[in-house]
């Protein structure tokens, strides 16, 4: 009796399983889309793993009380969105974002409140010119026996034969000019290949660590963070790289590896900053966000995430702009030509 | 049209060969089970990226081999699925999973065609998420794991026909797991560059234990059988999975599944 029981029960359980095909019935529904929810989903994990909090001296429990006082049940989807983007304004980061089908939140004070310092019309008229040389992403130029490059993106991908058509032109150069300004980042491996045309060993040139928890001290150990030297030919002369505000995110990064690298100077405005690598996310509403999840400073231990100094500092004259000449080119130009760049590291500037 | 021709072609010359291969009396029968790329439900949430589910339709594929012999019966498979899902915003991810589970089953030689038969399960499984076009966008976690297992097994006639119907059954009780890390795709162990190889590996693995992962599954299947020996088979294959590392995963799937078993 017993096992004919026990055979049923068995018939009974695949039965059902086969016929029903339920496959989410095991899984916790999901928390539906209330205001409350949504609100107190992206403020735990801004809490949990947002990496700038102590270093930025944030008081993220008032802040949440604060906004959470603004939340109410049935408020409509733009008033939670602008809750919840000011909320995330405080952060006081470019890499804090959240994303609706009808609006992206940001916060661009890292550039909006400083000179422009570039003006692209007067690189593609007087200085690119009609014949430059597209290799791949890079812009590139002669001017004056000095190669000019102009990359605007780190999110275009620089190939190796990009890089070896730039070394292929830059024989008998006298330095290099990378210009990043208005460059807002992308993916810092493109940072990582044009550095290597101009290192010959293995450079350390920052830490980096990851958030592994909530608390404020779960982070991983300081990893370094190492250009390697290109194995096609590199670049022995002098380098000069040209940020301004808007030179963010990788930029930042790419400035810093360039002070890491004696022969390069780095001119014109600090960057923008950006030295935390975004993390993804997804709330109960659908809406995405972002936000920095990792932490990275200067071999002497300064985080980046406000902004890495230039070495030369320099600006757009107005009088030159209306005349059609970048000032920060031509200081470039003038000190590659005379020799006169400051090549050794102590005179770097401490980063903020 | 030509794919679909060339399709039913290669069926039916499948059966026919399976129809006139001659049977097996040896002492030990080993088949080797092919499944047609079948159809797999599969609904999972990653609290890492999102609280929402995420469900959808994938192809899948697997490959069996089992033995058996007078008292132990062997069975190995290999399980392959593919497929973008998404969730109730329609955000979509693609999904890959693959995975070996073995399992073993003691008996003896006059119960083996019928009853319950127990044993236990090795279950191995890779699984992988690419949301598109985001910072550590990819997220995956491995397993292995072992426990209980249960076969049930029922041949019955009908219609002066025989079939024989089959579920196996586990329950994954201790492992180990290895998943990405609290912000990236990276397991932890490997996010400092200086720890490489076997050390970023124990570095990051966790224990899979009752409480804080889960696995199991059932597997129920009705086969025909020819008088060649070979089988015929139809079946649904379901399981749930919960993995806690530095966030709690959790997959529950279903996979129907139409497959030839050949006597080898």
């Amino acid at each position: 009796m017993r096992k004919v029981a026990i055979k049923y029960l068995f018939l009974l359980c695949c039965g059902v399983t086969m016929l029903t095909s339920c496959e989410e019935i095991l899984l916790r529904s999901d928390t539906g889309a209330e205001p409350l929810v949504v609100f107190d989903h992206l403020w735990q994990d801004v809490n949990n793993r947002y990496s700038y909090l102590e270093v930025k001296a944030l008081d993220w429990d008032s802040i949440g009380e604060v906004y959470r006082q603004e939340v109410y049940t049935g408020m409509p989807d733009k008033d939670l969105f602008r809750v919840l983007a000011e909320m995330l304004f405080e952060l006081r980061d470019g890499h804090v974002n959240l994303t609706s089908s009808f609006d992206r939140s940001r916060n661009w004070l890292w550039f909006q409140d400083y000179p422009d310092n570039y003006n692209q019309n007067i690189i593609d008229k007087n200085y690119l010119g009609k014949e430059f040389f597209v290799s791949g992403p890079l812009h590139n130029q002669v001017i004056d026996s000095v190669l000019y490059v102009n990359y605007r993106s780190f999110g275009n991908t620089i190939e190796d034969k990009h890089i070896g058509a730039l070394m292929d032109r830059a024989k008998g150069m006298h330095g290099i000019i990378i210009d990043v300004r208005h460059n807002g980042g992308g993916n810092l491996n493109n940072g990582y290949r044009l550095a290597s045309c101009f290192v010959d060993s293995s450079t350390v040139f920052a830490h980096q660590r990851y958030k592994t928890g909530p608390g404020p001290e779960d982070f991983t150990s300081w990893g370094e963070m190492t250009i390697s030297p290109r194995e096609g030919e590199r670049f022995s002369g002098p380098v000069v790289l040209l940020t301004n505000r808007r030179s963010y995110s990788a930029s930042t990064f790419f400035a810093q590896m360039m002070r890491a690298i004696p022969r390069a100077t780095v001119m014109g405005d600090s960057t923008g900053g950006g030295g935390g690598i975004p993390m993804f996310g997804e709330l109960p509403n659908g809406w995405k966000y972002r936000f920095s999840a990792t932490q990275t400073v200067t071999p002497e231990g300064e985080h980046i995430e406000t902004g890495v100094p230039a070495d030369i500092d320099a600006a757009m004259q107005p009088g030159d702009e209306a005349r059609g000449v970048d000032s920060i080119i031509e200081l470039a130009l003038g000190l590659i030509r005379n020799g006169s760049l400051p090549w050794e590291d102590t005179l770097r500037r401490p980063v903020r | 049209m030509l794919f679909k021709r060339g399709t039913i072609k290669l069926l039916i010359g499948l059966l026919l060969f399976m129809q006139f291969q001659p049977g097996h009396a040896s002492e030990k029968e080993r088949y080797l089970h092919v499944c047609f790329p079948g159809i797999r439900h599969d609904a999972e949430r990653d609290l890492a990226y999102s609280p929402l589910i995420y469900s959808g339709i994938q192809g899948s594929f697997s490959v069996a081999f089992s033995s058996e012999s007078l008292s132990l019966s062997d069975y190995i498979a290999i399980n392959y699925s593919t497929g973008k899902i998404s969730n109730s915003y329609g955000s979509a991810m693609q999904v890959h999973t693959a995975g070996i589970q073995t399992y073993k089953f003691y008996h003896s030689d006059t119960d083996r065609q019928e009853g319950l038969h127990w044993g236990w399960s090795n279950n191995n499984e890779f699984n992988t998420r690419d949301v598109e076009d985001i910072n550590f966008n990819n997220r995956s976690e491995y397993f292995t794991s072992f426990g209980p297992a249960a076969r049930y097994r029922l041949p019955f006639t009908l219609l002066n026909r025989q079939f024989h119907f089959e579920t196996l059954a586990h329950l994954q009780l201790v492992g180990f797991t290895l998943q990405s890390s609290y912000v990236t795709s990276l397991p932890p162990g490997f996010e400092d560059p200086s720890n490489k190889g076997i050390t970023g590996f124990l570095k990051s693995i966790d224990i899979f234990y009752p409480g804080n992962s889960w696995n199991f599954g059932i597997q129920p299947t009705m086969r025909y059988r020819l008088k060649s020996g070979n089988m015929l088979s139809i079946g649904y294959k379901y399981d749930y999975l919960r993995l806690r590392g530095a966030h709690i995963t959790e997959k529950s799937r279903g996979s129907w599944y139409f497959g030839i078993i050949t006597a080898l």
